[in-house]
């Protein structure tokens, strides 16, 4: 198999998909979607088999690199958008905002798959751009502002960029780097820039509220740039403190929300708060915690903002006060619930929970860091179960018979559930994970561990 | 003389069984097959007679010194560089003492209850979490490692919270199974802070390793299991979901908060001992926190007005005599305690919904009333220090009320913050001054108003 082919099908594919959704009929929309979703986790899986899952590859143009890392965060990030356009219905998945999704995917996809860092920026302030004007569009204007912020620290960033190749992240000057990862925080909604994200969450809960607070842009900005802010001890200890506070409150607040979407808002903020804080550390084994993290966050945090998805759809808003009682009419939802929330939560026997552990026990974190990561996590656990007990438990005053889920509903939030306790209870099929690559890794000098993917730096060169 | 690898292969499949039914009962409830009581309470029946049978082999074996302790690696759920996971499982004669008595209680109350639990619309739900909790404590009497203690901790608290609220149409024993396990996380803070911390001083997270680490990091990561263990076996501070945990049916109350879930906490110190071996001040600690939970249980214990609460406090009383026990260091008088203990308040709390009909029928036996109880050492107290004491245990020593000026405090902060936040995105979205809540987008039908 031809892997230039495989890599340009993977980009292609959700951008053909997102002109094909825009010029087909109203009813035809959502199984364009879902086919350009399909054939998209198809070439991933042509470029799993093509590189035996294991090997780097290079595709010249935008510099894209088949990576462990990559082939274990794309399948994750379609995987969940495949579920949210299955779980939106008729009504949602045929809207105009499918177009945007696929055109974002495909401008992701070259994200996460490139090397070059003036190509990733150029990237992230396009997707930055079409979230913000879709935002503005909506109404939404808060996290526009926000995302514009973001998109005018990118621009100014960018000319830095254009001169450097990957090995010489440690030359950036310091209000460079520090300027990046404050854009990569301006989309990871980190306290107190989740303001605007949760402001849109509020306001529309559906599925591009949804994907446009999944802050896929924040986490590679991080995780590509944010060891490189480590060499300079003054501002990464500033960022870390800041995250440290930023992560438990985010969970704390979850548990004090009154609506659903901004209790899930939260909780889905603390755990990226979590990756944010794994993704500036500078230990040899980041890279493949990091990346599994955010696989694991991708397909719970999908997973669960589905499920609360599919009650607001039906419900409406649910007073977190008062005890809905919703477990009668749907007890599939209300295990799927609970399952996807405590993976997003980092229960055991989930992906999260394994990523969680090798982050604790191999990031260099100080006793009282310790404690607030560990802080954090309980929280989040915490948070889940209240929103639980409060939809599902308590008297069923109504008869809600429409509250029953439908079968590809079933289906989206099954198989969410099913990748999350197979890569828990079976870490080592994941490619990131498999105990020979995260050894390769380590064996590594650090240098060569500094960015996401970076392995495959070494091999360019 | 039985060899190793038959024991390494039945201790394998001890702990495959409640796994391998849990997966049928999940795969049975998700695809609509015709699960009914009497079939579930076969599947039951079968794996923990099974998981009786080997455990009692185990124990008897090891209590003979016809064998020696064993492990058994399962494999290695994910190893990069010095870090690894593996699912090693160690058995000695504590460990074993504790499968045994998982296994026959967890079967007793798997067979009371099913005749208690006839017809009720959560049967399946009762069983599915009891399958999930004998693996959390299956896995906490034999890992071998922290790490894999803190998956059974896990499991074991969360499968208790889903069983406090088992009643789920009643506000209450849901509040109450939510501040249970609000408590259990506080303390899980504890738990996993000290494997974490364990692993970055000593780089190594095997219980068999915790004899040979300093004493200054033994301190450190000694507290932080000692604060671990609080939460689960209900010590003061943390004593006030234990009484709230009993609004779930009586079998789960009788196996998590009269028999193993509260014994899970002198357990876990027996397991860490040579950890507390290491510096005289964890001993201390620990014996200080056993003698003022035990105070204070047996205090607000006498005056409760219903048995099972009365039980409850009773149980308590005793976990902190076993933390007692091994604050002083008599590590195998509290494992006998933890033993007797377990079994015979299994028993109360089982009987406890027929006590009033049994004592009836003794009154009618004897043709008298009892001799009064319950005056002891109270009678040596002046009168107005027996009247404040009867009144603090009434209060249940204010720690209902100090819990919830703790919590009230926090929140109120969350509130301001989140108040704050909504203000600051009204302004930003340009709406008039001061935040609106969010109305309904949506009508009972689903369908979406644009």
């Amino acid at each position: 198999m031809n892997l230039e082919l495989v890599i340009f099908l993977m980009i292609a594919a959700p951008f053909l998909g997102a002109i094909v959704t825009a010029l087909a009929p109203k009813e035809e929309k959502r199984w364009t979607v879902v086919v350009a979703l399909l054939v998209t986790m198809s070439t991933l899986g042509l470029a799993f088999v093509t590189t035996s899952g294991t090997s780097d590859a290079f595709f010249g143009p935008l510099e894209l690199v088949v990576s462990p890392f990559t082939l274990t965060v794309g399948p994750a990030l379609v995987l969940g958008r495949l579920a949210l356009a299955l779980c939106g219905g008729r009504t949602i998945s045929a809207s105009r905002d499918n177009v945007w999704f696929l055109l974002l995917l495909s401008i992701e996809f070259i994200a996460i798959f490139t090397m070059s860092p003036a190509i990733l920026l150029v990237a992230e302030g396009l997707s930055a751009l079409l979230l913000a004007s879709r935002l503005f569009l909506r109404g939404q204007k808060s996290q526009g502002y926000y995302l514009i912020m973001e998109i005018l620290i990118l621009c100014s960033a960018l000319p830095a960029f254009f001169e450097q190749s990957i090995p010489e992240f440690s030359d950036m000057p310091p209000s460079v780097g520090l300027a990046l990862i404050i854009a990569g925080f301006l989309r990871l909604g980190i306290f107190p820039l989740s303001t605007g994200a949760m402001a849109t969450l509020s306001k529309k809960f559906d599925t591009t509220a949804l994907i446009s607070v999944l802050p896929v842009g924040g986490v590679l900005l991080l995780i590509r740039f944010g060891p490189t802010v480590n060499t300079l001890s003054s501002i990464s200890n500033q960022l870390e403190i800041w995250l440290e506070i930023a992560a438990p409150l985010l969970a704390a607040m979850a548990i004090a929300q009154k609506t659903l979407p901004r209790a899930f808002g939260y909780t889905l903020f603390a755990s990226h708060a979590l990756l944010a804080l794994l993704a500036l550390d500078t230990g040899p084994y980041h890279v493949a915690i990091a990346g599994e993290f955010w696989a694991a966050i991708l397909l719970s945090g999908t997973g669960l903002g589905a499920a609360a998805y599919l009650i607001s759809l039906r419900f409406g808003d649910v007073n977190l006060r008062k005890f809905s009682g919703f477990q009668k009419h749907t007890p599939r939802l209300s295990v799927l619930f609970l399952v996807l929330g405590f993976a997003l939560a980092g229960a055991p026997g989930t992906l999260q929970f394994v990523a969680e552990d090798f982050l604790l026990n191999t990031a260099e974190l100080d006793i009282i860091s310790t404690i607030l990561v560990v802080t954090t996590i309980s929280l989040m656990g915490f948070a889940v179960l209240r929103m639980h007990f409060r939809l599902f438990y308590g008297r069923d005053l109504l008869q809600r018979d429409f509250m029953r889920l439908e079968g590809r509903e079933v289906i989206c939030l099954a198989a969410l559930t099913f990748a999350i306790l197979m890569g828990g209870l079976l870490p080592s099929s994941v490619p990131l994970v498999s105990s020979v690559r995260a050894q390769k890794i380590a064996a590594k000098s650090p240098a060569h561990s500094v960015q996401g993917g970076i392995d495959a730096g070494q091999a360019k060169h | 003389m039985i060899s190793t690898e038959f024991l390494q292969g039945l201790l394998g499949l001890t702990l495959a069984l409640p796994l391998l039914s849990l997966l049928i009962l999940t795969i049975g409830i998700s695809f609509g097959f015709n699960l009914t009581e009497r079939r579930i309470h076969q599947l039951l029946g079968v794996e923990l007679s099974l998981g009786l049978l080997s455990a009692s082999l185990f124990f008897i074996s090891l209590l003979c010194g016809w064998i020696e302790p064993f492990s058994v690696d399962l494999g290695t759920l994910i190893a990069a560089g010095s870090y690894d996971f593996g699912l090693v499982f160690h058995l000695d004669i504590l460990g074993a003492m504790f499968l045994w008595l998982t296994m026959a209680l967890v079967g007793l109350v798997g067979a009371f209850s099913a005749n208690y639990l006839h017809q009720d619309e959560g049967f399946i739900r009762f069983y599915w979490l009891l399958l999930a909790f004998v693996i959390g404590l299956e896995i906490i009497a034999t890992a071998e490692r922290l790490d894999l203690v803190f998956v059974g901790w896990e499991l074991l608290g969360i499968s208790s919270a889903l069983l406090i609220a088992y009643f789920i149409r009643r506000k209450g024993p849901v509040e109450n199974g939510l501040r249970a396990f609000a408590a259990y996380r506080i303390t899980d803070v504890g738990l996993l802070c000290g494997i974490v911390t364990l692993h970055h001083l000593s780089h190594t997270t095997s219980i068999s390793a915790l004899a040979r680490i300093d004493s200054t990091t033994a301190l450190m990561v000694g507290g932080f299991f000692v604060f671990g263990a609080m939460g689960k076996g209900a010590i003061v501070p943390f004593t006030p979901w234990l009484p709230r945990a009993m609004e779930g049916p009586t079998p789960s109350s009788a196996i998590f908060y009269g028999a193993l879930s509260i014994h899970a906490s002198p357990f876990l110190l027996l397991r860490l001992a040579p950890l507390f071996d290491q510096h005289l001040v964890l001993r201390e600690i620990i014996f200080t926190l056993g003698i003022i939970t035990a105070i204070h249980a047996s205090m607000v214990g006498r005056v409760q007005n219903d048995i099972k609460c009365s039980l409850a406090y009773a149980a308590v009383a005793q976990v902190g005599v076993m933390w007692m026990f091994i604050g002083l260091g008599f590590y195998k008088i509290a494992a006998f305690h933890l033993f007797g203990h377990t079994v015979i308040r299994t028993w109360q709390l089982l009987r406890s919904p027929s006590i009033l009909h049994e004592r009836h029928q003794l009154l009618n036996l004897l043709g008298k009333d009892l001799n009064p109880t319950g005056r002891h050492l109270e009678r040596l107290l002046p009168l107005s220090v027996q009247r404040w004491a009867y009144r603090v245990a009434l209060e249940r020593w204010y720690l209902n009320e100090l819990w919830d000026i703790v919590a009230g405090f926090f929140m109120s902060i969350l509130k301001t913050i989140d108040r704050v936040d909504r203000r600051w995105s009204s302004f930003m979205e340009s709406e008039s001054a001061g935040y609106q809540e969010e109305k309904p987008q949506k009508t009972l039908t689903g369908v979406i108003k644009k």
